[in-house]
């Protein structure tokens, strides 16, 4: 029941965008504090490069690379099923608590529990994502009602409330901390994509893989989630229960994406949004589109960002920001 | 044998109780359509018994099972409903919608099979919808709109279709449009029709069978003729209502009527046995 030309429209996109992200994924190769020249690039990749270059391209760039496409599919991923579920279009991960959580869970080990350097940044994605989980799950339970189940409304109303007493927990830990422990967090917090090695992106990739797959499976029931709740009820879909599982989905997704880039706003928000204008609110046409433009808008804001300010650059989520906050400000607008 | 019944049914939110120890049988393949104030219960009893809102005691058995215990999707293969103001996502398309109609019979990733497309095609066709197939569903008018749910709604090939004011925001030549394909889908192809209805005229006019409420307790059921006569619809709605003929269908049809003067809860509600109506 889909225009062929339509289905033709989102085989364009997809490639176009595919197109776009090996582009900006080989701009981003060679850009950063060492310089890989570009007409080096094939012989690196070959193995003919010298030790150093390899070094720069295999063991810097190309895990911050990957990673940080996995984590802007994901963020992607998880808004679209948010924007679905709650049916409101500025619905986005961070409104479940999931940067919030994971940030306050993060000060709080990295302030009162003295952990080793070496353990420390692999226990990190661990904590972030339990953080988060844990946010997300009492999000739920709060918002939940017995008897009338959850309600999208509710969902949004106490996520906000807990995102922003988190706010308040997070800046009472940070006033009374160190100085140089405080940069710490707050950096995380601005979504400075750290986790940059090959260990990272394995120990996301299955929960991506995971959650990717299960979303496309659930397409249909996203589509019929976007329509009324009775009307979903009346087709024979168990709205609670797919609520729920989604959710859960959701949560799994962007944490992990969380875990290891730390706090990434509007990424979830846009992703989803931009797809949806280019081909329509039908999950089965919008996610794919969704996914790798999530991935690819946050390829392009770390790229930006890691090279515009020396040494250290600026935040992934900062520049995700920057590009996001007026696509946000222009939707309010559209939509008043 | 009747397929659909509720058995001493209460239906309320939280405190309030809606709906009273209602007993009714929803008569096969006919047209019922269910009368009374606002605020009575006859939408409550309508989502009830299709499962939108839960019930707190009492049973609604549809084929010989309780609803509250069957599966979702057997109960959407056999009752389809078109609640009172659908919501649709926005740009989604009119063929896309009424394929979601489809999705009781979805297995998998739910690829729309070869017999799906038929059906979708029949659905558009028979509510002179096929036109507006790759259309968004915000662009159409309202009456358009209405019939592209009914579309989706018999997607779903169930055999009973409920309808909760299927003829609200419509005009008048549009609301005789939606209730005429509702006849002729029951005369054709037997499907049961239950629907709300504000218009007793046209309840009156299309329904074989009539469920007046009141305060979430029934006052009378029966056909237009013993329904929609100056007793009832003095208890119902409180009004003396002028009733006679339809010259065309010779339907009852209330022409005038005033509003009754005085505290309606004072009035004695044994009355409702003593009630005279006239029969066809």
């Amino acid at each position: 029941m889909i225009h062929p030309k339509i289905i033709r429209r989102q085989q364009v996109i997809l490639f176009a965008l595919v197109g776009l992200i090996l582009v900006t994924v080989l701009i981003g190769m060679g850009m950063g504090n060492a310089s890989v020249s570009y007409n080096r690039l094939l012989p690196i990749l070959f193995g003919q490069g010298t030790f150093k270059e390899e070094f720069v391209l295999f063991s810097i760039r190309l895990p911050r690379i990957a990673i940080t496409f996995l984590a802007g599919m994901a963020l992607a991923v998880s808004g679209a099923i948010l924007q679905a579920v709650t049916r409101n279009d500025l619905a986005e991960p961070g409104m479940i608590g999931i940067n919030s959580g994971a940030g306050v869970a993060i000060a709080i080990f990295f302030l009162f529990f003295p952990l080793d350097a070496g353990s420390f940044i692999y226990l990190l994605p661990v904590i972030a994502f339990f953080g988060s989980l844990l946010t997300a799950c009492l999000i739920y339970l709060f918002s939940y009602k017995k008897g009338v189940g959850l309600q999208p409304v509710q969902l949004i109303l106490t996520g906000v409330g807990f995102t922003m007493a988190l706010s308040g927990v997070m800046v009472v830990l940070i006033s009374s901390a160190e100085r140089r422990k405080v940069d710490f967090i707050v950096k995380w917090l601005s979504g400075n994509i750290w986790g940059n090695d090959w260990s990272f992106v394995l120990a996301i990739l299955p929960w991506l893989v995971i959650t990717i797959f299960f979303t496309l499976y659930k397409s249909n029931r996203l589509n019929l989630l976007g329509l009324s709740e009775p009307v979903a009820i009346g087709v024979g879909l168990s709205v609670q229960r797919e609520r729920f599982i989604l959710l859960l989905t959701a949560v799994a997704s962007a944490a992990a994406a969380v875990s290891v880039t730390g706090g990434i706003a509007f990424i979830g928000l846009l992703a989803p949004h931009l797809a949806k204008a280019l081909i329509g609110p039908r999950a089965q046409l919008f996610l794919p589109i969704a996914i790798l433009t999530g991935g690819w808008l946050l390829l392009i804001a770390d790229t930006i960002g890691r090279n515009l300010v020396d040494p250290e650059g600026i935040p992934a989520g900062i520049m995700a920001a920057l590009i996001g906050a007026p696509y946000f400000i222009y939707l309010l607008i559209k939509k008043v | 044998m009747v397929r659909l019944y509720t058995d001493s049914l209460h239906v309320g939110y939280g405190e309030r109780s809606i709906v009273k120890d209602l007993t009714i049988e929803i008569p096969d393949q006919k047209i019922t359509t269910i009368i009374g104030s606002n605020g009575c219960g006859k939408s409550t009893l309508l989502k009830a018994m299709t499962r939108i809102i839960p019930h707190q005691s009492g049973g609604i058995v549809l084929d010989g099972k309780m609803i509250a215990k069957e599966d979702t999707k057997i109960l959407a293969k056999k009752m389809a409903i078109l609640p009172q103001t659908p919501e649709s996502t926005a740009g989604l398309t009119v063929g896309e919608l009424v394929s979601y109609g489809r999705y009781p019979y979805h297995k998998g990733f739910g690829r729309l099979t070869q017999s799906d497309l038929d059906v979708i095609h029949w659905a558009l066709d028979v509510t002179g919808t096929t036109a507006f197939k790759y259309q968004p569903l915000d662009a159409l008018s309202g009456g358009q709109r209405q019939r592209v749910w009914i579309a989706m709604a018999l997607a779903q090939e169930t055999e009973m279709i409920f309808l909760d004011e299927p003829t609200t925001y419509l005009d008048m030549a549009h609301q005789l449009e939606v209730l005429e394909l509702l006849q002729q889908l029951n005369r054709e192809q037997g499907r049961t029709i239950v629907m709300v209805l504000h218009d007793l005229n046209q309840a009156a006019r299309f329904a074989d069978y009539i469920i007046a409420l009141k305060d979430g307790q029934i006052v009378k059921t029966g056909s237009s003729e013993e329904v929609i006569c100056h007793e009832v619809l003095k208890d119902v709605f409180q009004i003396d209502a002028e009733i006679s003929r339809d010259p065309r269908t010779n339907k009852p049809i209330c022409i005038t009527y005033n509003l009754l003067k005085g505290d309606p809860n004072e009035k004695n509600h044994d009355f409702r046995s003593s009630l005279v109506c006239a029969h066809a």
